[in-house]
């Protein structure tokens, strides 16, 4: 039926021929009548098919660039490989199509995911296949997102027997192989269409670089209006009656938000459904900021209340937004849940749900609303939800002025983080780009203020698999080109292979502030390891500790041609943080080496396992 | 303490004593991490701790305190000044580790004839091996 359909879309089989063979492939005369209405795209079937592919005759490469082009690709995130021979050949006559260079496959990966998460748009990458393996960390993060990523591959025909997408396997939609140059636009359409449908995630084709430099071959590229069809699933309307019965009748519900509220762009409606009902917002683990960081219903993270509900208390009626369970939160048995996702494989495999609203984010919380609003009249919801209403918006308002006025007062050297947060809220642009990569990024959602209007959060990434942030942030960048961009690190993270990412950033003047959070420790994990036990009891931080070598982050950038700064105390953080900024203005990126001081469970000690190869040898070789 | 148990077990504050200016970084950290706490929670909770769990004698911060002494590295007069040892007790720790080798651990110091146990102990936070 595939190659009726694709001779039909090509004009090579009449719509009575498509009947005619349907009937002879054994399908009935009206279910083939019925395939034919369903691929007819608009009132003029003809004009229809015409304007979404042209021919094009050229090298597989030059089909290639082509496709691209038409695909609206402007960026394509590149690592070194001969392979790229022939596509390189294609674009001498192809300025369009912009290479972005990262200095080895998982930067390329992290990269591209940047631009994707920024731009809506899926990303494009092409590097060798043997470059998979370096990749995979990043193909993680990137699945645990739902990110959509096309990563090309090309290799294959080197006598090689290791067939490299198996080490992305996991992380993947689909994996495709392409080895005929007029089936590249095909492979390209599938993938990229795979991708993009949410939840959306990286995919990966491999093509062979014979088929690149196969010439004189013929293909119909698609056009842009072929990437562009719409996948918005509506919510069935029993279900989202019975969600609005369940939250009209609640006297506590509480709602926690996900990854998929900002994949959806759904968070202006997740506000007026809160606002609405008067109903507290929790936030799961996520990449996006899915609620305005700043709201009166917003009490914080999720994991933060795993102990149960300081508050709301006695919660009655629970509804999940996007994010993924099992969670954190602490419910009592037979709490109604309430779970809308546009993933219906999540739904249901660890928790049980009362009602499942399968659909486009924005849409069930439109119909959502919709149906709330049919049940009671204003006043009459008013009256059921003024009180909590107010006293959410009480406990919100102290707990944040309490935050704020804590850090304010905070200072010393090394910085306390919090003083440095309150800094960065101020001074960065009121609708920066913030791209963290940290333990845990309440750091970021505590201080800054994120939201439609406000400030935007993208990372840190679900899968946390460290090595992402400061590449991501050079994507995040390209994509939006007018927003200040600033990539918040740990030394920890930044010491995951992150300085190579500053060539790619140099190399094309991304202006990016990158902000090395540097307490010279891993402390979340020396927490947990030293909280209990003998290496707690002798003050010996095993692994967690990383101040020697002392690692100078502002001279490392230095090589890059990257201008930074030590910031030791916090007489020094504004001063620096300015310097920062005006170097982005300048069209430059910029690096603050940020001194803050460990706190909690072995702080204090500076003991770690020294060795010293040198000592021991007997020939000094 | 119920705010702190939001997040993590009892263990995490009762684990060491701290100062009441260590506490109040403690809190602090706390509080910027999320922990739920209003401005007058904030001195309470200072004050609570610090009166249960409470030291006069600070934790050092890391690259304020002292150093870490290597007993296999040490130079004779950096275990004098690092430990309080007299110059002859010193010179039995260098001997000892040149004809027995590297000093792996405690109980290893126990072998080494002449040198005071009780001055090691007290100084058993700086040393490393």
């Amino acid at each position: 039926m595939r190659e009726l359909v694709w001779d039909l879309l090509n004009s090579r089989l009449s719509r009575r021929g498509f009947v005619a063979a349907m009937v002879a492939a054994g399908y009935t005369r009206s279910a083939a009548q019925s395939a034919l209405q369903s691929l007819a795209p608009s009132a003029s079937y003809k004009e229809g098919v015409l304007s979404l592919t042209r021919a094009v005759t050229g090298t597989g490469a030059d089909i290639m660039a082509e496709q691209l082009t038409d695909a609206g690709v402007h960026y394509l995130f590149v690592a070194c490989t001969s392979g790229l021979g022939p596509l390189c050949d294609a674009l001498v006559t192809r300025p369009q199509i912009q290479l972005i260079q990262g200095t080895h496959e998982g930067i390329v990966v992290a990269v591209a995911s940047g631009y994707a998460m920024a731009s809506g748009k899926p990303g494009f990458a092409m590097f060798a296949g043997e470059g998979l393996p370096n990749a995979c960390s990043n193909f993680y993060n990137s699945m645990r997102d739902r990110t959509p990523l096309v990563v090309m591959t090309v290799g294959g025909e080197g006598g090689r027997e290791e067939d490299f997408s198996e080490a992305v396997k996991p992380f993947t939609k689909l994996r495709m192989s392409c080895t005929d140059a007029s089936k590249v636009p095909d492979a390209i359409h599938t993938a990229t269409k795979t991708a993009s449908v949410l939840p959306g995630g990286p995919t990966q084709i491999r093509f062979s670089e014979r088929a690149l430099r196969q010439k004189n071959s013929s293909a119909s590229v698609f056009s842009a209006k072929a990437f562009d069809i719409p996948m918005q699933l509506r919510p069935d309307s029993k279900d989202v009656e019975q969600a609005a019965r369940l939250l009209l009748n609640s006297t506590s519900p509480l709602m926690l938000v996900g990854s998929e509220v900002t994949a959806c762009g759904a968070m202006a409606s997740m506000v007026k459904l809160a606002e609405l009902l008067g109903m507290p917002v929790e936030s799961a683990k996520t990449w996006g900021a899915d609620f305005p960081s700043f709201h009166p219903m917003f009490i914080g993270k999720e994991a933060l209340q795993s102990g149960g509900y300081r508050y709301p208390k006695n919660v009655d009626c629970f509804v999940n937004f996007g994010a993924r369970f099992p969670t954190s939160t602490r419910l009592a048995s037979g709490t109604p849940i309430i779970r809308a996702s546009v993933d219906p494989q999540t739904i249901g495999r660890s928790t049980s749900v009362s009602v499942m609203l399968i659909g486009h984010l924005d849409l069930v919380a439109r119909q959502l609303i919709e149906a709330i609003q049919s049940m009671a009249t204003a006043q009459q919801i008013e009256s059921r939800v003024a009180s909590r209403r107010a006293a959410c918006s009480a406990f919100t308002k102290a707990t944040r002025e309490a935050r704020f006025a804590m850090a304010r007062k905070a200072a010393g050297d090394p910085i306390p983080w919090y003083r440095a947060m309150v800094e960065l809220n101020d001074l960065l642009d009121k609708d920066a780009v913030v791209v963290p990569e940290i333990d845990d990024d309440v750091q970021v959602t505590n201080f800054l203020d994120f939201g439609d209007d406000a400030k935007l959060k993208i990372g840190r990434t679900t899968g946390s698999a460290l090595g992402w942030g400061v590449a991501a942030a050079a994507g995040v960048k390209l994509a939006l080109p007018n927003r200040q961009v600033m990539s918040f690190q740990g030394d920890g993270g930044f010491l995951f292979g992150q300085g190579e990412s500053l060539w790619t950033m140099s190399r094309y003047d991304l202006p990016v502030l990158i902000v090395i959070h540097n307490n010279q420790s891993y402390e979340i994990p020396r927490w947990h390891i030293m909280q209990a036990g003998a290496s707690g009891d002798a003050r010996r931080d095993y692994v967690g500790y990383l101040g020697d070598p002392d690692v100078d982050f502002a001279r490392l950038a230095s090589a890059f041609s990257i201008k930074g700064e030590t910031v030791r105390n916090t007489d020094q953080l504004r001063p620096a943080i300015q310097r920062g900024i005006k170097s982005l203005k300048d069209g430059r990126p910029y690096l603050l080496d940020m001194r803050t001081k460990p706190v909690g469970i072995g702080a204090d000690a500076s003991w770690y396992p020294k060795f010293s190869l040198a000592s021991t040898r007997t020939r000094k070789v | 303490m119920a705010a702190c148990t939001l997040c993590h077990s009892p263990t995490y504050v009762t684990r060491f004593d701290r100062t009441p200016a260590e506490w109040r970084e403690m809190v602090s950290f706390m509080v910027g991490l999320g922990a739920p706490l209003t401005a007058d929670e904030i001195e309470s909770t200072i004050q609570y701790l610090s009166k249960n769990f409470g030291s006069t004698k600070p934790l050092s911060g890391k690259g304020a305190g002292p150093a870490q002494v290597n007993v296999n590295q040490a130079t004779l007069g950096e275990l004098e000044a690092a430990f309080g040892l007299s110059a002859r007790e010193a010179e039995a720790i260098v001997r000892y580790r040149e004809q027995n080798g590297s000093i792996n651990k405690w109980e290893d110091l126990k072998r080494v004839p002449g040198v005071n146990l009780k001055k090691l102990e007290a100084k058993n936070g700086r040393m490393s091996f």
